[in-house]
């Protein structure tokens, strides 16, 4: 009698750390594919910035890809959201942010403008103003923006070590 | 010669262990294990408490470096200051925020920290022995002082 309430509860144990360990496996290739896939649309707008290099900001005919000189080093860069500093105005925002690597920032007239507590158009933007961008990367290494926020103070590249 | 033969092996037959001999072996056995481990452990509590205050500071400014550089306070606090618009571009909020995690940071920071518990954890779990076994050595040392 005593045997078998000890197996059972000897089961009972096993069951319990096999279920823990499957909860476990799941958590983690749950993790790694959200790793994986954030890499990779982090790899492919990183791809399509340096491929769209000399479009965007007029670099050399063959392009950066061909000696892979300006292909950013280290991290691959956020295609989803960007910080920094307005270098430059036109049709879009140009942005210097983090590692002075500059992004191209289209602004549509989906695209909420933030200072402080008020909305303001895109002409209220100016060279210098430092950012913070929410939006979603195109075909051209460019993000195209849902949200820009106007920082006061000093600029974020400025705040990095 | 055979009483003198007797004589000799009744001589250098042991003398019968005096009641519970053996016992007091074995405790005395016990007690030096005992001790062993307790400096093993006590070992192994500083080496664990030394490290991970040693490396404290470093794995500190690593992530502290690491966040600044990665711009992630910045989405944070723009999502929670417009948390309206946080729910309706969700997903472009939620992937700047996990693109722009420091990673590196993160992991260093944590295993020191779990280092440091683990060491904490240690000393507490086992307290009384390694409490009792410093005393000991600093009565001693103290003596022989």
């Amino acid at each position: 009698m005593d045997e078998q309430q000890d197996k059972k509860i000897v089961n009972r144990d096993v069951l319990k750390w096999v279920i823990v360990g499957l909860a476990g496996f799941i958590i983690m290739c749950l993790v790694l594919g959200v790793g994986v896939w954030i890499g990779a649309e982090k790899a492919r707008f990183s791809y399509r910035w340096a491929e769209n290099y000399n479009k965007n900001f007029g670099g050399p005919r063959a392009g950066f890809m061909t000696g892979l000189r300006r292909f950013p080093t280290g991290d691959f860069i956020e295609g989803h959201g960007t910080f920094g500093e307005i270098i430059k105005i036109n049709s879009d925002l140009v942005v210097k942010g983090q590692g002075n690597v500059e992004k191209i920032i289209v602004v549509s007239l989906e695209t909420i403008i933030q200072k402080g507590r008020d909305t303001i158009k895109k002409e209220e933007l100016k060279v210098g103003d430092n950012i913070v961008v929410i939006g979603s990367p195109n075909e051209s290494g460019q993000i195209e923006a849902k949200l820009i926020r106007v920082l006061p103070g000093q600029p974020p590249s400025q705040l990095q070590p | 010669m055979q009483k003198e033969l007797k004589k000799t092996s009744v001589r250098s037959y042991p003398a019968e262990p005096s009641a519970g001999l053996f016992d007091r072996i074995i405790l005395a056995i016990k007690r030096e294990q005992e001790l062993y481990q307790t400096k093993r452990l006590l070992l192994i509590f500083f080496c664990l408490l030394i490290v991970s205050l040693g490396i404290a500071p470093f794995s500190w400014t690593v992530l502290v470096n690491q966040v600044k550089a990665s711009g992630i306070l910045y989405f944070v606090s723009v999502a929670i200051g417009n948390l309206d618009a946080f729910f309706l571009f969700w997903k472009d909020f939620s992937l700047a925020i996990l693109g722009s995690l420091p990673i590196i940071g993160i992991i260093f920071f944590t295993i020191n920290i779990a280092l440091m518990v683990f060491a904490i954890r240690l000393f507490l779990y086992k307290k009384h022995i390694l409490i009792d076994y410093l005393k000991n050595n600093f009565t001693n040392f103290n003596a022989l002082a």
